[in-house]
């Protein structure tokens, strides 16, 4: 059995000029010791999944479909019962350290929060192991000790606190929604390396939000490339950068600027996904990509493309996909 | 010097201080190097990139290149005048020759204004004697520029996307038709696609204008693809320069090295961060 399984998502909120349907029948799969990465511009509906997950959706939003974590459907299960797996099964570190951190609470303390809220050990207890955690994440408390404040430490050491938080009371699934956008190259190297150490040495599933194809390669194990609250291809992510096989993918793999190893690209024009990610309201009918995809015919302005196996646990959902597609 | 050898912009040995708070009574108080004797050049029609991790002081050294800020010494010649040794007066006709283009395309813009009043800014200081029709000229043949359409002169901010704001930034740095473009992290707060238009926009000024840009970025490949020459930064000084290619593709310094095989590379074949599954056995 997958370590978490969605299926059919839809998160929905009721707005004056109608319903806003965020995410649209996202279906996920992750297993245990492994890294699941979702990728796609800013309002693609990747934050609103990592939120699914945790139960945290923003009040008034309605979800349907199922998100299956060990078996258990989070959507029918009560706040009760969400705040007992909060941290317990599923963890989540966000994109701004500083979010996740109060400002005037010692590490120490913060780290150790969790562990008296869910496993209720004494002051003395979660101090040690609380202890432990930060050394970890590769912050002995020799050089860092708990009454430390975030101010006090860099962008890549509050990172490491917020994992250390994540981690502390042993989760099955830890979220992280763009962990190192925030932060400098080499330090983005070493929490990525951290986390994949972490899913291993723990056995974890990790969800690894990001906008960087770069990281989605070097850290993932499957993929889910995300359009307009959709998932547009997915599949194991090896098998995702061979065949590209929708239009999306391959124009945000395009994008990029040069990575070649001989410096020889440079200064060439960047090829360009023209217009934006539509809103939830202003979708077109058909497929959600059709106004700014090159290889759009009469049948995606008609109706929506479904998921179609290209592979091995490989999809993507395109009415062209044998068009203008590179096999690399 | 005959002009035409001489760069656009040369910096000389630039040194600039911040001063940190007092921590005694009896002591004046500390002050810190940002930036640390940075010297370079840049040909007119190039475009000179900066990298370096966050704290490195390319922002300080890019106000300190603007005259926004008073280096402690050293100096920064545009056409060979040193720009902080003029006078008022000429200063203030220099300043049309350089315009900075800042990464925030949100907190850059007042949002009070049309885009007409945002572009057409830098005009009313430095002339102030344009009459209102030939301003909103000047403005929409600018926007036209950039890829916008006249009509959006009468639009808000908040009305852009991302990539349009950033536009209108760069439309606004444009319109005093300088010599020399200071842009800090232009794009850093883009979408790859949107950031792949707006590069190509600042690639195609610098070939259709002749523009010289100051490119300052920390996103390595962002400044691999777009500048002739680069520069790495580190704790205020630059610790190696040269011709872009080179720098990435022969890197001499330590720090360099890592920071380039700390970019994240687009192939899972070439992956770095070996999983469990594809260790081999014994490796912890
Ligand atoms: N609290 C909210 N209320 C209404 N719409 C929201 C809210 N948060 C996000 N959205 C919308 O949901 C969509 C998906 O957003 P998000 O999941 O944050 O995207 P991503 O993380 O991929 O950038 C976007 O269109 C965004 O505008
Ligand atoms: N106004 C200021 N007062 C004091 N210190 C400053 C000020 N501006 C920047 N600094 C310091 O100077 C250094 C360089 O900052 P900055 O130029 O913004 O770096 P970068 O743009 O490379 O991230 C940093 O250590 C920063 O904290
Ligand atoms: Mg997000
Ligand atoms: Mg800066």
């Amino acid at each position: 059995m997958a370590l978490l399984s969605i299926e059919n998502l839809c998160v929905e909120l009721e707005g004056p000029e109608g319903t806003y349907r965020l995410l649209d029948e996202v279906n996920l799969l992750l297993n245990k010791g492994q890294c699941l990465g979702l990728v796609g511009e800013s309002g693609c509906g990747k934050s609103m999944t990592a939120l699914a997950i945790m139960g945290l959706l923003p009040q008034g939003m309605r979800a349907h479909g199922s998100i299956l974590v060990d078996g258990e459907d989070l959507l029918r299960a009560e706040e009760e019962r969400l705040c007992q797996l909060r941290g317990r099964k599923m963890a989540m570190v966000f994109q701004e350290p500083m979010t996740a951190l109060n400002p005037v609470v010692p590490i120490g303390r913060q780290v150790g929060e969790g562990l008296r809220l869910h496993l209720g050990l004494t002051r003395h207890e979660s101090e040690t192991r609380a202890t432990q955690s930060l050394a970890r994440v590769g912050l002995p408390v020799e050089r860092f000790p708990l009454g430390l404040f975030p101010h006090q430490l860099s962008g890549g050491q509050r990172q490491r606190v917020v994992i250390a938080m994540a981690l502390a009371c042993g989760p099955d699934i830890l979220v992280a929604d763009e962990p190192t956008t925030a932060l400098d190259v080499t330090v983005q190297a070493q929490i990525l390396d951290l986390l994949a150490e972490i899913i291993d040495e723990f056995d974890m599933g990790l969800v690894l939000i990001t906008h960087d194809l770069g990281v989605v390669a070097e850290t993932t194990d499957t993929m889910a490339v995300m359009y307009a609250g959709r998932v547009v291809e997915d599949g194991p992510t090896d098998e995702v950068f061979r065949r590209m096989a929708h239009p999306y993918t391959r124009g945000l793999f395009a994008a990029m600027p040069s990575h070649s190893s001989d410096g020889a690209a440079t200064r060439t024009p960047l090829s360009t996904i023209p217009g934006r990610v539509p809103d939830a309201l202003s979708r077109p009918a058909g497929c959600p990509f059709v106004t700014r995809c090159g290889f759009a015919t009469d049948v995606c302005h008609q109706s929506v493309p479904q998921m179609e196996a290209l592979g091995h646990r490989h999809g993507a959902a395109c009415f062209n996909i044998a068009r203008g597609e590179v096999d690399q | 010097m005959p002009a035409g050898s001489q760069p656009l912009l040369q910096v000389e040995d630039l040194v600039r201080e911040y001063r940190l708070p007092r921590e005694s009574l009896f002591a004046p108080p500390s002050r810190f190097r940002a930036v640390n004797g940075v010297s370079f050049s840049v040909e007119q029609g190039k475009s000179f990139g900066i990298v370096g991790e966050s704290g490195c002081g390319k922002s300080t050294l890019a106000r300190t290149v603007m005259g926004l800020e008073q280096p402690v010494s050293g100096r920064v010649l545009l056409e060979g005048r040193d720009i902080s040794r003029l006078p008022a007066r000429e200063l203030r006709s220099l300043r049309r020759k350089f315009q900075m283009v800042f990464q925030d395309p949100y907190g850059s813009l007042d949002p009070r204004l049309k885009v007409e009043r945002i572009v057409a800014e830098p005009l009313e200081v430095l002339l102030p004697n344009v009459s209102r029709s030939e301003r909103r000229a000047r403005v929409e043949e600018t926007l036209n520029s950039v890829g916008l359409k006249p009509s959006d002169a009468d639009r808000y901010p908040h009305e852009f996307s991302g990539g349009q704001r950033q536009r209108v930034a760069i439309a606004r740095a444009l319109i005093t038709e300088p010599s020399l473009i200071v842009a800090d992290e232009p794009v850093s707060a883009l979408d790859v696609s949107v950031q792949a238009q707006v590069l190509n926009l600042i690639m195609d000024l610098q070939t259709r204008r002749g523009l010289t840009f100051l490119f300052i970025s920390h996103d390595l490949s962002v400044v691999r693809h777009i500048t002739d020459e680069v520069a790495v930064m580190y704790e205020g000084e630059i610790l190696e320069t040269g011709p872009t290619h080179r720098v990435f593709s022969d890197p001499q310094h330590s720090y360099t090295k890592s920071l380039i095989s700390a970019v994240p590379y687009p192939d899972p074949r070439r992956s770095r961060r070996l999983r469990r599954a594809a260790r081999p056995a014994g490796a912890r």
